[in-house]
């Protein structure tokens, strides 16, 4: 047997040299000397050693050929016989340099016609590797002889008719090699490679009224591989002149899921547009009714220079499924107008669109040495299952329940993650019903986007095994590198924390020769597939802090890391590592300040106006007068907070975010601000006492602290409450948290009711002590946690409490 | 713990328009000093139980309710200390309508608890009885101003011809900084005057008004700070043939300007300071319509006037026409006008008749900001089948309408913008409905045995109107 693959410049000392001969001239030639013939079959190059008695196969090597023409090596002496005494190996033919005398004339001897199929290969995978197909022949050289390979899975049963060459039919032992490309005349087969699905084929030759016995051999599936697909069939960014095309390529590879390119649906490459231009310097909008989905010169220069690329999914959970890979999606806040008055939920969903990942399978073929071989060319039109599990959540991530302080977040996620049949061990994303896309187990068939949108794959639904399903592209002409391979748009939910196992699987239901096909891939249930699985790929929201406004800088810390951690409890991801810290006059002009005092306030003196980088007020404050302190400091209270904070705040927000949003597009601004500077009130000049408490030295009164659309936060530094309790209590109305405890307010229903430990309540001692000013140390309850991460918790199948 | 509270009230039998006041000393009997929440704080350390006559709880207020009823900020609940060495005794008064409404007519026992848990403090005062009455209530006066802060003030008017003045803050005046009985005699006509000025230099300008009054043909003008009288005060004689309009004012130095009517759909403008009055002007009114309104501020007179819809007409102080503006209303006729100085602007109420269904509340702004125009029709579907005896609106920072209405029926109901209306309550003729949007939304009404009260409008779910406290 040869071993490896036979190089002419072992056999011959000068370098190859080719010219065009005719067939029957090569076939001459050989009689005399070694000689090399390439020549085409069925469109594959093939490679033959031709002597008078040993034609054999060298290989499939990238010759210049042209079909039906075959190709002579010059004719030269060998210099050695590496395969001497090896069947079919080439004999030197004595030393032509020597000599130029024509080879003796062959004896013609009267020998009875033999044919006799001696091997094939158990199997092979087309296209990559050839079959070999082993025989023995005696004097039908002047006959016909036909190899021909029949499957009882294919109409018409034969696949392959072929007349073997002349020098394949010369006496002796031949292998022939075959790449394993049909030419059956109709059917499946036409024009293509052979492929599992009609497997097992057998093999006869038939020659001079000799019909060898059949030799089966079978093609198999080895294994497949997933891997995110690419967003267009050739792989390149389509061209600029398609215009919402190319948008949605380029959306898609930023990292806004500008969705399926050249086939939108379902408003993605509008809802990505807008998002992109929202996250954009230039193209950012304060109001939010002012963005379309123009795709304007803006846009595209935005675009082709890639700005605002998001790191939006790291893909490592694809091809490991010990890994667990992070999608990331946008966590909004409300806009103008918005708070208290929309659902967060449906707003999201009408902004945000579902994430979109391309999976494709590359499916495998095992080769004769039972190896995985890449031989797309004979995977065929193989169904590949998509199929999604859900892991269940570790609660443990969460923060423990607090008894003592009647905090329950791990209890009531728990119960909620297991309400609408919600089962760790079954699957606990979020419910349809409460914002996700977790169905009935029965009518689940899986978060992969069914229909033509991911060409060339045509994903449909499989109710009876609920899942989804697209079968191997063949078209090689229209799609080469698609070919061999599945695919699918794997479209998960926007709810952070939901997370999704996927497996792709050959699965041959539905076929005739299903279980022939089941049982030479050893399969005997769904679990035996031929799969590959993911690791976690788990939902994940991100926002981040854009810029502190110092007013003036704060001397405590800004607790921005437990901050981070109350949010990432909820698995949303708050940047605050990357953020800007900038003075109030950085980001405000004195004269613009003016304006908004004077247009808002009684205060219409601008020159008795400033912008004070210390403090909120920017006017002189009344003196203290004949007010006792108590009196002073409830009128002061009414003077700083109720007639000059309170009328400011929505202008001046309006005012930092148009200036601060020309820079930072996105994110939170958090405004920590002093209402006014420090004050010693005297305890009641009116009468006298002019002395000052140690609680009304260098008094600073305290207004409230507000979170505002467009991310916008001004937190109070007077606030006695701890900082990262007030700063994460302002954000989570940004992320549309509504009141909870002591606030005067009636949201029960956007809490679990019976925690007490919220950070959308209010600081009060009185009916907890656990909730006393500056003791407080809250977390968001479950209900808000489950809020944050995009569920609807206001659906009245939600549980309303944890108990 | 050796502490004595005790607990004095300076007003046991008091209207349902007023305040209890309080005195209360505090003695540290022991022999440590101990440091104790001070006079000044505004926790809830110091409560006022209200027990009614049986014994049974009423009502509690402390400082975390009189900061919730006076303030839109942030309640502070931290608790200021202060040390009281031993044999040491704080003495202070408390006006208890800074703390909460007025108490409803009825027979009350009161006590104060001062409680401080860190510092192991539990002292009550003995039980009082007050006695709270109803004296009815014939006419309201109200003023809104804003020379240091924005600020309602009233003027409650009763049968038997004593009146009650009580200011509070306008963004929020469920509490009041002071709530007592006129301290000089009520007249028939008896008005605040209105400040010309914003002067924050200090607050006294805020807690100090001139009431002025006419009475046997003279002019009255009292000055008095935060409801206590103050030394100034003028007399006048009324010039013949002419009648105190309900409408003054003055400015930072003192100087009262009233509006007198010389005759009908006419009036004249009177300068009154020390060297007397003196007529600055007067202006006749195109028609001579009997209903008008007044207002002013530093640089002009305003007056708005039903004039086949509503004009408005702005005079300097020499009674020169500055502006003259009118929106024409078709079929309607003015129920009520009345000149808000803070939002410098005129509301009022027009309808096509007694039993008409046609409604429009108009605003007129004297000062309309950019293109903005002057005057905003609103027209309301009522819906009502009672014939409309009061109303009052005003709008909010978003400029949504709010408006109360009272019918002959005796119902009194509420509306903003498109909503349906709400009836708040019924059974009585006379309401004295009152708005102010000044920052919240709040809707205040007269009630027999209640009092007159605010309570805020809650924008969000759950009850329409909210009590806090």
């Amino acid at each position: 047997m040869r071993s490896g693959r036979p190089n002419p410049s072992d056999y011959f000392s000068s370098p190859l040299e080719w010219r065009l001969i005719s067939r029957e001239d090569a076939f001459a030639e050989s009689r005399h000397r070694p000689v090399i013939v390439v020549y085409s079959n069925g469109g594959v190059r093939n490679a033959s050693w031709l002597d008078s008695h040993s034609p054999f196969y060298l290989s499939n090597g990238p010759y210049h050929y042209s079909a039906l023409s075959y190709f002579l090596y010059s004719p030269e002496v060998p210099k050695k016989d590496p395969s001497a005494g090896s069947p079919g190996k080439p004999k030197p033919k004595g030393d032509p340099g020597a000599s130029d005398e024509p080879p003796p004339e062959p004896v013609k001897e009267e020998v009875n016609p033999y044919l006799k199929l001696t091997k094939v290969d158990e199997r092979f995978a087309p296209g990559a590797e050839t079959l070999e197909i082993r025989y023995e022949i005696k004097a039908l050289q002047e006959k016909p002889v036909t190899l021909t390979i029949t499957s009882a899975h294919h109409k018409p049963a034969q696949v392959l008719k072929l007349e073997l060459p002349s020098g394949d039919k010369a006496d002796g032992k031949h292998a022939f090699n075959w790449d394993g490309k049909a030419n059956a005349a109709s059917g499946p087969l036409k024009g293509l490679y052979l492929n599992p699905l009609h497997a097992p084929y057998k093999a006869k030759l038939s020659g001079g009224g000799i019909e060898t016995e059949e030799k089966e051999f079978t093609v198999l599936y080895h294994s497949l591989e997933l891997r995110q697909g690419p967003w267009t069939t050739d792989e390149k960014e389509p061209d600029a002149s398609k215009t919402k095309d190319w948008a949605a390529y380029k959306l898609n590879e930023l990292g806004y899921f500008g969705g399926p390119v050249g086939h939108d649906t379902k408003d993605y490459l509008k809802k990505a547009i807008i998002r992109y231009k929202a996250n954009h310097r230039k193209l950012h909008r304060l109001k939010y009714s002012e963005y379309n989905d123009a795709i304007t010169g803006d846009l595209k220069d935005a675009l082709k220079a890639g700005d605002n690329r998001r790191d939006w999914f790291d893909g490592n959970a694809v091809g490991d499924k010990t890994a667990t890979s992070i999608l990331k999606v946008e966590a909004l806040t409300y806009e103008e107008g918005e708070f208290g008055v929309t659902n967060k939920t449906s707003k999201e969903k009408a902004r945000l669109n579902r994430p979109l990942i391309p999976l494709e399978a590359v499916l495998f073929l095992k080769g004769k040495a039972g190896g995985k071989v890449l031989a797309p060319d004979g995977v065929g039109p193989v169904r590949v299952n998509w199929r999604a599990t859900d892991p269940g959540e570790d609660l443990t991530q969460q923060w423990p329940d607090t008894p003592a302080d009647f905090g329950f977040p791990r209890k009531y996620i728990g119960k909620a993650l297991a309400t609408k049949g919600g089962d760790p061990a079954k699957g606990d994303n979020c419910h349809v019903d409460f914002g996700g896309i977790r169905r009935h187990p029965d009518a689940d068939i899986g978060p992969f986007f069914q229909g033509k949108s991911y060409v060339p794959y045509e994903v449909a639904g499989d109710k009876k095994q609920k899942l989804c399903f697209s079968k191997a592209c063949i078209d090689k002409d229209k799609y080469p590198l698609r070919l061999g391979k599945a695919g699918a748009f794997f479209r998960p939910s926007i709810i952070a924390g939901d997370d999704y196992a996927l497996r792709a699987e050959i699965d041959f239901t539905g076929l005739p020769n299903q279980g022939d096909l089941e049982k030479a891939h050893g399969v005997t249930d769904e679990k035996t597939r031929i799969a590959a699985d993911t690791g976690a790929i788990r939902i994940r929201r991100f926002n981040q802090l854009a810029v502190v406004v110092k007013w003036p800088a704060r001397t405590a810390s800004s607790e921005w890391d437990k901050i981070e951690e109350e949010f990432g409890k909820a698995y949303l991801d708050l940047d605050v590592k990357h953020s800007a810290s900038k003075p109030v006059t950085d980001v405000l002009t004195e004269a613009q300040y003016k304006a908004i005092v004077k247009g808002h306030t009684k205060h219409h003196n601008p020159a008795k106006i400033r912008l004070d980088p210390d403090s909120l007020v920017g006017v002189d404050l009344p003196v203290q007068g004949n007010l006792n302190a108590k009196q002073y400091k409830k009128a002061l209270r009414s003077f700083v907070n109720d007639n000059y904070w309170d009328k400011i705040y929505e202008p001046l927000r309006k005012r930092l975010s148009e200036n601060i949003r020309k820079d930072f597009p996105n994110g939170f601004i958090v405004i920590e601000f002093l209402a006014h500077k420090p004050l010693n009130i005297q305890k009641d000049p009116k009468n006298g006492d002019f002395t000052v408490s140690a609680a009304n030295t260098g008094f600073v009164t305290w207004t409230f602290s507000i979170g505002l659309s467009d991310s916008v936060v001004f937190a109070d530094q007077k606030d006695p409450d701890k900082v990262y309790y007030v700063v994460s209590h302002e954000m989570g109305h940004n992320f549309w948290l509504l009141h909870w405890e002591n606030t005067g307010e009636s949201n029960g229903s956007n809490h679990d009711r019976k925690d007490h430990d919220c950070v959308m309540s209010y600081s009060d001692g009185t009916a907890f002590p656990h909730q006393t000013p500056g003791v407080y140390t809250p977390h968001f309850c479950g209900k808000c946690n489950l809020k944050l991460r995009g569920w609807d918790i206001t659906h009245k199948g939600i549980p309303k409490d944890s108990g | 713990m050796s502490l004595r509270l005790d607990l004095s009230v300076e007003n046991p039998r008091l209207s349902v328009y007023e305040g209890l006041r309080v005195g209360l000393a505090l003695e540290n009997l022991g022999q440590a000093a101990q440091e104790l929440p001070e006079p000044d704080d505004e926790s809830g350390s110091l409560s006022f139980l209200i027990y009614r006559e049986d014994g049974t709880p009423f009502l509690a207020m402390n400082g975390l309710t009189s900061q919730a009823m006076t303030s839109t900020a942030r309640i502070d609940r931290r608790v200021a200390r202060e040390v009281l060495k031993p044999g040491g005794r704080w003495n202070w008064r408390a006006d208890l309508s800074g703390w909460h409404y007025p108490l409803p007519a009825g027979r009350y026992l009161v006590e104060a608890l001062l409680e401080d848990p860190a510092a192991g403090v539990h002292v009550r005062s003995p039980r009082l009885p007050v006695e709270a009455v109803d004296p009815g209530l014939t006419g309201l006066s109200v003023l809104r101003a804003n020379p240091v802060i924005d600020g309602l003030s009233f003027l409650f008017h009763a049968v038997e011809g004593t009146a009650w003045i009580r200011q509070c803050n306008a963004t929020r005046p469920l509490a009041a900084w002071y709530s007592r009985a006129l301290p000089f005699p009520s007249v028939p006509i008896q008005v605040l005057s209105q400040p010309l000025f914003f002067r924050p230099e200090s607050f006294d300008p805020f807690f100090r008004h001139w009431v002025v009054g006419s009475r046997d043909g003279r002019l009255e003008a009292r000055m008095i700070e935060s409801g206590e009288p103050a030394p100034t005060d003028m007399q006048a004689t009324l010039p013949p043939g002419r009648a105190l309009l309900p409408w003054a004012f003055h400015a930072f130095d003192g100087t009262l300007y009233v509006a007198l009517s010389p005759a009908l759909g006419a009036f004249e403008i009177h300068v009154w300071d020390a060297d007397g009055l003196r007529l600055l002007f007067r202006h006749d009114l195109p028609g001579r319509p009997a209903f008008f309104c007044l207002g002013a501020d530093e640089n002009a007179v305003h007056t708005a006037y039903e004039d086949g819809g509503l004009a408005c007409v702005s005079l300097d102080w020499a009674g020169r026409i500055l502006v003259r503006r009118r929106q024409p209303l078709r079929g309607l006729k003015a129920q009520w006008i009345e000149f808000d100085a803070v939002d410098g602007a005129f509301f009022a109420f027009f309808r096509d008749g007694d039993h008409g269904k046609t409604c429009a509340c108009v605003e007129a702004d004297l000062d309309p900001q950019g293109d903005a125009d002057a005057f905003t029709v609103r027209p309301l579907d009522l819906c009502l089948r009672g014939d409309v005896r009061e109303v009052h609106f005003r709008r909010d920072k978003r400029r949504r309408p709010h408006v109360l209405i009272a019918t002959a029926g005796g119902r009194l109901y509420y509306k903003c913008a498109a909503k349906a209306l709400m009836r708040l309550a019924d059974g009585q003729t006379a309401w004295y409905p009152r708005v102010s949007s000044a920052g919240r939304t709040h809707v205040g009404f007269y009630r027999k045995d209640m009092g007159f009260r605010f309570r805020e409008v809650n924008q969000g779910r759950g009850r329409r109107l909210k009590d806090p406290g």
